[in-house]
């Protein structure tokens, strides 16, 4: 019918991560997605979530869909994208993980500054506590409060050395709700399937970006319908002729 | 050595039994990274890490490991417990440090073990 393929950077880090450049303003991540041909974005920071709304509205404005979502570090130190069905879900849960964040002091001369963006671009907040670090959380906890709020969990970078879920915990335990993963762009995906043990899974491609060049730098293409989350959805476990095409 | 006598040393808590009294433990692999333990670890050597999740007993099963060493009181969820239950897999917790744990096992006279030499 209506299908077509859409093409998703849903892994994306802007100024609250201390890791990312000063220009990854969401401003400039929107625009940025409008000129690379990105139809769906996600701002994913580092345990927070509070530049989403505003890139959400930007979004809405120059017609990218901004999927609410959070890059969340568990306790086992495995890495998480978290994607929600809208902004009040996201919000339920950034709560819940800000309760369980240990509050770190930021030194800004070692990890970089945490910024808070309003609608107007400006600098609404500087944090002064570390977001970069682990949770008291388990992999289990935090995929039982993504389920239950309707949201989806994709392991971040899972063919890395660093924070993935395989190199961890050696590999993806089977009674997780899992579905879909992201492999970095360093790995084929045949070469994912074969190494990493992943048939079955969805292979997803995001940029992982920390500057405006690497936006869309690496990207998937989703076959759906619409830009809408149950398609997202659908697309994700291969229904209804939704599926990841690369 | 048995694993047993490995218990008190390591001023340990049996969390789980297994089969400690007649387990052989005849090396050492300390690491929290479970795919390194999978590549690198032997047989028979008792595991020190700090990594509790259930997929820790998961590993020691497929490796063959004499036991798991959960270090710094980390936190033991039921989960992996109840793993370590039925695979019969030997679980203890220590308030020592993985260094500290180390130590012990080679002050008595344990062999640091890995796969291809």
């Amino acid at each position: 019918m209506g299908e077509r393929t859409f093409r998703a950077d849903l892994h994306i880090h802007s100024v609250l991560s201390p890791c990312a450049e000063r220009e990854m303003l969401p401003h400039c991540i929107v625009l940025e997605a409008v000129e690379k041909g990105l139809d769906i974005i996600s701002v994913t920071d580092h345990n927070s979530a509070e530049n989403v709304a505003v890139t959400v509205a930007l979004g809405n404005r120059f017609g990218v869909w901004v999927i609410p979502g959070m890059e969340i570090e568990t306790r086992e130190e495995v890495h998480l994208l978290c994607f929600f069905p809208s902004l009040k879900e996201l919000n339920g849960f950034a709560g819940f993980i800000s309760e369980h964040l240990q509050r770190l002091s930021l030194d800004e001369n070692l990890w970089g500054q945490e910024w808070v963006i309003d609608v107007e671009g400006e600098i609404k907040e500087k944090k002064d506590y570390l977001l970069t670090h682990t949770l008291n959380l388990s992999l289990e906890d935090v995929c039982k409060n993504v389920y239950s709020g309707g949201g989806v969990v994709i392991p971040s970078h899972v063919d890395r050395t660093a924070y993935s879920i395989i190199h961890v915990l050696g590999f993806i335990p089977p009674q997780l709700p899992i579905q879909a993963v992201e492999v970095s762009r360093r790995t084929s995906t045949q070469e994912a399937i074969a190494t990493l043990n992943l048939e079955g899974y969805a292979i997803l491609r995001f940029s992982d970006a920390h500057s405006l060049t690497d936006v869309g730098s690496a990207y998937s293409t989703l076959y759906m319908e619409a830009t809408r989350w149950e398609e997202f959805k659908m697309a994700l476990e291969g229904k209804k002729g939704r599926r990841v095409t690369s | 050595m048995k694993v047993i006598q490995i218990v008190e040393p390591l001023k340990a808590k049996v969390v789980v039994k297994g089969d400690l009294g007649e387990t052989e433990i005849t090396g050492g692999y300390c690491g929290d990274l479970l795919s390194d333990c999978i590549a690198n670890a032997t047989e028979g050597s008792g595991w020190i890490t700090i990594q509790s999740h259930p997929n820790t007993v998961a590993v020691a099963v497929l490796v063959g490991m004499a036991c798991i060493v959960v270090t710094n009181s980390q936190d033991i969820g039921e989960p992996t417990v109840q793993r370590a239950v039925k695979e019969g897999v030997t679980l203890l917790s220590t308030p020592l440090t993985s260094y500290q744990a180390v130590a012990v096992l080679s002050g008595l006279g344990v062999p640091g073990t890995r796969k291809h030499g």
